[in-house]
């Protein structure tokens, strides 16, 4: 379980010290506030910190020019330092690793034991791109982020022997959802039931997600133990898969998946909110810029504690518009 | 002119007259109505309000009042109120001004996007003037919305309170 991230002179952070909740953590924010930024950095560092290459593994999460880290500083002067400090636990003990942009400091590299699977969902639905793409991310110096492969490679592993029985429940009310079962052939993914097999490329973008978290429960991607960082979730996503989506995800967190969420979409935060019981644990992150911190943020257990909120002013500012418009035009 | 209803006031300055609907022009047992009707030079306004935030609300109330919202029972009560408010003025007193109907809510848990959602059901069930895009020859309710007390004072010229 990640507890807490500290970033210091890093992408747009200034500092920044935040705990999450061992459920799900979601992240709301203007464009530009770092919200994937957070999920990057968690991501890239403890993924690189399983093979002992924390750097590279920021890198190639990044992606910034010439592949060079420094350009990941917010202020780029060589004395300067950056920092990325992440607290989890290993046998109860607290375990911290540390990175300096300019002069790298690895303050432990075991790795921390109760982390399980990383599984970094990106916006892009990858599973329709996938034939071919892993030999050629392979064997070419393509610009995309190592997070497309990634998850390509969670797709595609076999199916565990066994699932625990609540894991099942889930997989069941996926697959009424999205219609049938995933198969794969040949790197191409199928939706598979009575009618036949429907190639990825033809099925509804929204369903692909919804399938890629069938393929990803079915493989022990997504089991207790997991992080789970999704960026914009609610992307391509018709609102009435909204709530489905947040019964499994909800469901996933009480299984023990840790997740990180960022959001632009006012129903997927009001729907954990109001499904959310006294044993889930959501926290709510609003990020905002923040002179001496580069991003501030609040954090709330509520929806309404969450402030400010540009999800919530973007839709007063088009009722206040409608409003007005009503009242002041029609009587001229 | 201060038109009160349990703990809200508001301040219709300017309007020519503002009657309280349902204490001074009973309806017939088969239409509902709205509080206050507040005559402008221009315009007149339907003023309906529903305050579960009330101090004096009980709980059991309180929660009546949210399955209400809900379950969309709110909207099509304000529609019939809003409605039936509508064809008595216009039967009573011609339609020679445009009508307005708005709703002040006194929710504030509720979000701008609750707010949009209840008055966009609100629109669908009211006979509103340009609801197709198209202006109707005849005139009908001209615009309708709910808001809090909160986006009401944002907007409105005429200013609105809680009173405890």
């Amino acid at each position: 379980m990640i507890e807490r991230l500290k970033l210091k002179n890093f992408t747009a952070f200034k500092e920044l010290d935040m705990e999450f909740a061992p459920g799900v953590n979601l992240f709301i924010g203007a464009n530009g506030t770092g919200k994937t930024h957070i999920l990057k950095v968690m991501y890239g560092y403890l993924s690189g910190a399983v093979v002992l290459d924390i750097i590279g593994a920021i890198v190639d999460v990044f992606l910034p020019f010439g592949k060079d880290i420094s350009r990941l500083k917010h202020h780029r002067r060589q004395d300067h330092h950056s920092l990325v400090q992440i607290a989890g636990f290993k046998r109860g003990e607290e375990v911290e690793y540390e990175l300096r942009a300019s002069k790298i400091v690895l303050r432990d590299d075991i790795i921390d034991s109760e982390i399980g699977q990383l599984i970094y969902i990106p916006v892009k639905e990858m599973l329709a791109n996938a034939p071919g793409f892993l030999s050629l991310y392979a064997l070419r110096q393509i610009h995309f982020e190592k997070i497309y492969q990634d998850i390509l490679v969670r797709a595609f592993l076999d199916p565990l022997r066994e699932l625990p029985p609540e894991m099942q429940k889930l997989m069941a009310k996926l697959e009424k959802r999205i219609g049938g079962k995933v198969i794969l052939r040949k790197e191409t993914f199928f939706l598979k039931n009575k009618q036949g097999e429907l190639e990825f490329d033809l099925l509804a973008e929204g369903l692909r997600k919804l399938a890629l978290l069938w393929l990803l429960i079915q493989n022990g991607g997504l089991s207790k133990g997991s992080v789970l960082f999704w960026d914009e979730p609610e992307a391509n996503l018709n609102p009435e898969l909204l709530e489905p989506l947040v019964d499994v995800l909800l469901e996933l967190q009480r299984q023990g998946v840790q997740m990180f969420l960022a959001t632009h979409d006012y129903a997927l935060l009001k729907l954990f909110d109001l499904k959310k019981t006294e044993a889930d644990t959501v926290r709510f992150f609003s990020l905002f810029p923040d002179k001496e911190k580069g991003v501030g943020y609040t954090a709330s257990d509520g929806y309404l504690g969450t402030l400010p909120n540009p999800i919530s002013e973007a839709s007063e500012r088009l009722f206040v518009m409608e409003v007005q418009k009503g009242f002041k035009e029609r009587r001229q | 002119m201060i038109a009160a209803e349990g703990e809200v006031r508001i301040d219709f300055s300017g309007a020519l007259s503002c009657t309280k609907l349902d204490e001074n022009h009973p309806l017939t047992h088969a239409m509902s109505c709205v509080d206050f009707v507040v005559d402008f030079v221009d315009r007149i306004i339907l003023v309906e309000v529903k305050d579960p935030d009330c101090s004096r609300a009980q709980p059991k109330e309180i929660r009546k009042f949210v399955r209400k919202v809900e379950d969309g029972k709110l909207a099509v009560e304000l529609a019939r109120n809003g409605r039936d408010s509508f064809f008595y003025q216009a039967c009573t007193c011609g339609l020679d001004k445009r009508i307005y109907y708005y709703v002040l809510l006194g929710m504030e848990e509720l979000s701008p996007a609750d707010l949009q959602a209840q008055t966009d059901k609100l629109k669908s069930f009211l006979p509103l003037n340009q609801a197709d895009g198209k202006a109707c020859r005849e005139r009908l309710i001209e615009d309708c919305a709910v808001l809090n007390l909160r986006l009401w004072n944002a907007i409105f010229p005429f200013k609105a309170q809680r009173i405890v």
